[in-house]
């Protein structure tokens, strides 16, 4: 279980995380639902390691990290942009995660040759980052992140630069190979349902403050969430069409 | 009317490009060219204060005598040796000292040595490399050799110590600005964190992804910089081993003998050495683009 307690940082007198605790039980998807400047990248980026928290602990397994090095912590930060390898073919992209552990060939050929027909990149292998669409090149970062199976996956709003129908089958792929491979991650999103579709947990942040809901109903009870708000949306619509209709 | 203007336009647009391409071969690729024409009729006798009509006979002398053969060996071996070394260190200072280069202490340091001009480095080396330079004078003075004889040739010596140092020097500043460029531009901090964050150490990274970005990237500059040092003509006219002139030298010693017979084989050894330079330009590119 990955658990976060009373984790602050501030940039200089500007507040950034404010003794935000939460815990992840292993295999469960935490979606974190919140505005551009609420500090969920901060957050991502502290959990990787990539930014230190000013107090606070994060453990996982009941040990502490904080000490443990960005590169050590086995915790992978899917970033907004794909940021490929731009020299490196998409295969050598996934695979990068296996060599860096000195995983055998025979071992590397069959896992990456695996993910790419998961990601359904097969016939992309060969392409250079820049022969590739937006959508593929997230897939190629996706599948480079979770291919050595890391503890926790970190995700900072991987969806938000693509177009409607990409977005949405991504967010199936995400799905389906998070429930095949367990995986522990933190979904971090401004998108409501896109934030209803993929957690198993949900949270909302706001000004550096992280509440958590006992459950989904609860989450969408909370008027600070925009569910209600956006259902409410819906049903007017759906009423001025029947209203139309007849 | 509408169409008819859009017609005319067009037109104008396509008259305009027209005139633009011929004004850059007037003035790039035409004085070039003529210069190379020239030298070509000079060398086969068609022209030239001693011509007596078309022949080989200067192309022979400079082919059979081995030396233009030589001189272009030992000039690939200054320019392969001194970009390598200068690549190295520049790589070096681009990886390890990002901070300092983005900051803008070790950038402003490296603006420095752009503005030395070629002839000056090349005293520069001569003044601190000689047997009675200053390099020599502290040796000696902390015992470290028993006269300033023996210090050992580092300049007019066959191995181009000096030539390769003075180029090393002046080609660094240069290279460690474009790696910075490119490390900039590809996102290479950003591509570290990525690299990082999937378990790889800062040695991997710039072993795997950063260096083979920035070389791939900086190729055509690199190859442009080898050539650059290939015709260097001051430093090896400066520091230069008699017995081993580079082409340059060469060509120029050619050109200002008293017998007026040598100039034509002097206009062949540039000849030469351009269609050389050309091949290399051609062949080099081709295989970039086929890699890009």
């Amino acid at each position: 279980m990955l658990s976060i307690q009373h984790i602050h940082k501030a940039f200089q007198l500007h507040t950034v995380l404010d003794h935000v605790s939460v815990e992840v039980p292993e295999g469960q998807v935490l979606a974190v639902l919140g505005r551009s400047g609420c500090g969920k990248t901060t957050l991502l980026k502290t959990l990787a390691g990539l930014l230190p928290p000013d107090a606070g602990s994060i453990k996982w397994a009941g040990e502490s990290i904080n000490e443990v090095p960005p590169r050590e912590r086995e915790m992978v930060y899917l970033f907004q942009e794909p940021l490929l390898f731009p020299h490196l073919s998409v295969f050598e992209n996934i695979a990068y995660g296996l060599r860096v552990r000195k995983t055998p060939e025979a071992e590397v050929q069959s896992k990456v040759q695996s993910m790419l027909r998961e990601l359904e990149l097969q016939e992309h292998a060969q392409k250079k980052p820049d022969q590739l669409s937006g959508g593929q090149r997230q897939r190629v970062a996706f599948g480079r992140a979770i291919i050595f199976l890391p503890r926790v996956l970190l995700l900072d709003e991987p969806f938000a630069s693509l177009d409607a129908q990409t977005r949405s089958a991504m967010q199936k792929l995400f799905l389906r190979l998070a429930r095949k491979y367990g995986i522990t991650a933190l979904f971090v999103t401004h998108d409501v349902k896109e934030a209803l579709l993929i957690g198993d947990r949900f949270a909302y942040m706001a000004a550096g403050k992280l509440t958590l809901y006992r459950s989904k109903e609860a989450f969408m009870d909370d008027p600070a969430t925009g569910v209600q708000e956006e259902l409410a949306f819906w049903n007017s619509i759906e009423h001025n069409i029947s209203t139309n209709d007849k | 009317m509408m169409i008819l203007e859009h017609r005319l336009s067009t037109k104008t647009k396509r008259g305009s490009g027209l005139y633009l391409r011929l004004l850059f071969l007037l003035l790039a690729a035409a004085p070039v060219a003529g210069g190379l024409l020239y030298g070509l009729a000079y060398s086969l006798g068609l022209t030239g204060a001693l011509s007596s009509g078309f022949t080989l006979q200067h192309w022979q002398q400079v082919l059979a005598s081995g030396v233009l053969l030589q001189s272009l060996g030992y000039s690939l071996y200054i320019a392969f040796t001194a970009i390598t070394l200068a690549t190295a260190t520049a790589l070096f200072l681009s990886l390890y000292f990002q901070k300092s280069l983005r900051n803008g202490s070790l950038s402003y340091l490296l603006y420095l040595p752009l503005t030395i001009p070629a002839v000056v480095m090349g005293f520069l080396v001569f003044q601190l490399f000689t047997k009675s330079g200053l390099v020599s004078r502290v040796a000696y003075s902390l015992n470290w050799i028993p006269g300033l004889q023996q210090f050992p040739d580092l300049v007019h010596d066959s191995f181009g110590f000096g030539i390769i140092l003075a180029h090393t020097l002046m080609a660094i500043p240069f290279l460690t600005l474009l790696f910075n460029a490119i490390y900039r531009e590809q996102n290479l901090r950003q591509l570290q964190e990525v690299s990082e964050n999937l378990g790889a150490g800062k040695v991997y990274f710039s072993r795997h992804i950063a260096v083979p970005t920035l070389l791939k990237t900086a190729a055509p500059n690199l190859l442009l910089y080898f050539i650059f040092i290939l015709g260097a003509y001051e430093v090896p006219l400066l520091i230069g081993s008699q017995q081993h002139p580079m082409v340059s030298v060469l060509a120029v010693q050619k050109f200002q003998r008293f017998n007026l017979l040598d100039i034509p084989q002097g206009y062949a050894i540039s000849v030469a050495f351009t269609l050389f330079v050309l091949l290399l330009l051609s062949i080099s590119f081709k295989k970039l683009q086929r890699h890009a």
